[in-house]
């Protein structure tokens, strides 16, 4: 173990860095991660996600919907790996350390580095030099360790992308962005939208309380399917004077239109539903045909 | 001695032994510097240069000003090799004849081998294990030199007849090797007016021997970065392979005497540490006479130092 006294100020100057850079790397790695899931968010992976699995936790009263936290989760693994393949991924500390005193304080250069090469070796003249780098150490700041310029662009792009998904966004075409505001900011919007228990996931049939079922379809969010299609809604009790539509399936808003209860088709031949005699329908036949006849 | 006093002490020994030289010798700077550089590292020299040029003056004045033993050896074709080393000569000693060993001009601290050149073959090779093993075989004897010791040879580039280029084998010897050039139209004004107008102006010594052997053991105390070593490395192989000028490249010597210059002046310098200046100005000394150039570069014309420079900003960018 070397016992000069640069060594130690290194040392010293190392542990203060690696802890440093332990904040600054998480702090461009969720910048950056943000900035993936953004994307992501605006690409449709979140409606797709959401489509195989609708699911939801709430945290504090905030509801985080499976297929959001899913988004968020690729996009930190997608920012971990461009950042283990990115030229500026930090390799060794002591060498960026040396590194950046050489650059920033380039008559230390040689200096430092003959005093490290050589600093096992004892002397009065290797003593000597490592007095003088060891005074020239003093002047390091430490500072100059951080990059300002990357850490105000991870913080630009963090607060940028915050302001971004938690402004309330209206008339809304993408529905899946009002999930994100929903999680980022937990909007009272999504208070409403909050089901009153939440057990598993139940799909429900449109109009099935019509046809006499048990579940009860109004007040409720709930999946309904109408038309081969799944949709997310809620009816209200009041006669269906508002209808939420969230679809989460497909990525443009589908109209709610309501639609009679049976099918009406009228065919012709099942408007004679009085049971006639035979006699009496050729009778009535062939009026009509000799009606006919003699028009042309 | 004690070598942190020394140290100490080195600013002002380096600035009085500059100084007395310059009483005599005007300009020059570099190639006293390098002089200097080689008998701290307890190297030989080979100073070349146009006559007139203050070859033997600069090498005289400095074994003035050094406190040691000074010889001086003028070559000539017919110089024997028992001419330097010295030769058993009969004495009568009681009444009884004996053989005494009488030493030649080469058992002195700095030899000053004058135009090496244009001594035979057979008696340059006499200087070769007196430089390299600093010792002298004469029959079955073998008498250890004294320390320190020095052998700067001169020679001129001039006047090849009569004259026996050394051996590459003896040049590898030398450690470093000297160029001197004609002086600025300022500096000859100086020696006109040190050598035409007034007396000779005369030197002091101001290094002891003992100073002298602390300075070149406190030399090899200078810390070196392994950067700068594994550049000095990647230089000398360079010279080996890969550059179609160069016949034959340096030895493992150049690797050593590169380094170890490079600390000799960066103590000069007052540095406690070996920089990549100090590698980039000792690598033309050090490498110039160590490279043989092919056949189809010296048709070109093309010398030593161009090679040099070409390499060293390869290898040092």
């Amino acid at each position: 173990m070397s016992t000069h006294l640069f060594v130690s100020e290194i040392t010293k100057l190392c542990r203060w860095y690696k802890k440093t850079r332990a904040y600054v790397d998480l702090l461009s790695t969720l910048s950056l991660s943000l900035f993936i899931f953004w994307i992501c968010v605006h690409f449709g992976l979140t409606s797709i996600l959401h489509s195989y699995d609708r699911g939801y936790v709430e945290i504090g009263g905030i509801i985080l919907w499976h297929s959001i936290i899913y988004t968020f989760s690729i996009s930190i693994v997608i920012a971990e790996i461009l950042k283990l393949f990115s030229k500026y991924r930090p390799k060794n500390t002591l060498k960026e350390i040396i590194k950046n005193i050489e650059r920033n304080h380039p008559f230390l250069r040689e200096k430092l580095s003959c005093a490290w090469d050589n600093r096992e070796k004892e002397g009065f003249l290797v003593r000597k030099l490592s007095d003088e780098v060891a005074l020239g150490l003093r002047n390091v700041r430490y500072s100059e360790f951080v990059s300002i310029r990357k850490l105000c662009v991870s913080v630009f792009i963090i607060v940028s992308i915050s302001i971004i998904s938690i402004t309330p966004i209206e008339n809304v075409s993408q529905p899946i962005l009002a999930d994100l505001t929903g999680a980022v900011g937990g909007f009272s919007s999504m208070e409403e939208l909050k089901p009153e228990k939440y057990t598993t996931l139940k799909t429900k049939v449109a109009g099935s309380s019509l046809e006499g079922s048990e579940d009860v379809l109004f007040g409720e969010a709930s999946i309904g399917t109408i038309e081969e299609g799944s949709i997310q809604l809620v009816i209200y009790s009041g006669a269906g004077s508002e209808v939420l539509v969230r679809d989460v399936n497909a990525t443009e808003q589908r109209e709610f239109t309501t639609s009679p209860s049976y099918p009406v088709v009228v065919e012709g031949y099942e408007s004679y539903s009085e049971e006639l005699p035979s006699t009496h329908r050729d009778l009535i036949k062939s009026y009509f045909e000799k009606l006919s006849e003699g028009s042309k | 001695m004690n070598l942190e006093e020394v140290y100490e002490r080195s600013g002002k020994i380096f600035r009085n032994l500059f100084e007395e030289i310059e009483k005599v010798i005007v300009g020059q700077k570099e190639a006293l510097e390098q002089i200097i550089i080689a008998i701290l590292c307890e190297g030989h020299v080979l100073v070349e240069g146009n006559p007139g040029l203050g070859k033997t003056l600069t090498i005289s004045t400095l074994s003035k000003v050094l406190d040691l033993k000074f010889s001086r050896i003028q070559c000539t074709p017919d110089l024997m090799p028992s001419d330097i080393t010295g030769t058993y000569v009969i004495e009568e000693v009681d009444g009884r004849k004996e053989f005494r060993f009488e030493e030649g001009p080469i058992f002195a601290n700095i030899v000053l081998a004058d135009e090496i050149n244009r001594a035979s073959p057979k008696t340059q090779s006499a200087l070769l294990e007196a430089m390299q093993e600093r010792q002298v075989s004469i029959g079955k004897q073998t008498f250890k030199l004294d320390r320190p010791f020095f052998v700067l040879a001169t020679q001129n580039p001039i006047e090849m007849e009569g004259t026996f280029p050394l051996p590459e084998a003896q040049l590898d010897r030398f450690l470093l090797k000297v160029l001197m050039d004609y002086p600025t139209p300022e500096e000859e004004m100086g020696i006109i007016g040190k050598y035409a107008m007034g007396k000779p102006p005369s030197v002091n010594k101001v290094v002891s021997k003992e100073e002298l052997l602390a300075l070149q053991q406190l030399v090899r105390e200078v810390p070196i970065s392994d950067e700068l070593k594994d550049k000095v490395i990647r230089l000398v192989i360079s010279t080996r392979k890969g550059v179609p000028e160069i016949a034959y490249g340096a030895s493992p010597r150049a690797s050593i005497g590169m380094i170890l210059t490079a600390k000799a002046r960066a103590l000069m310098h007052g540095r406690t540490y070996v920089s990549s200046e100090d590698i980039e100005k000792m690598a033309y000394p050090i490498l110039r006479h160590r490279i043989i150039l092919s056949f189809e570069a010296e048709r070109k014309g093309i010398v030593q130092d161009e090679i040099i420079g070409r390499l060293l900003s390869s290898v040092l960018s």
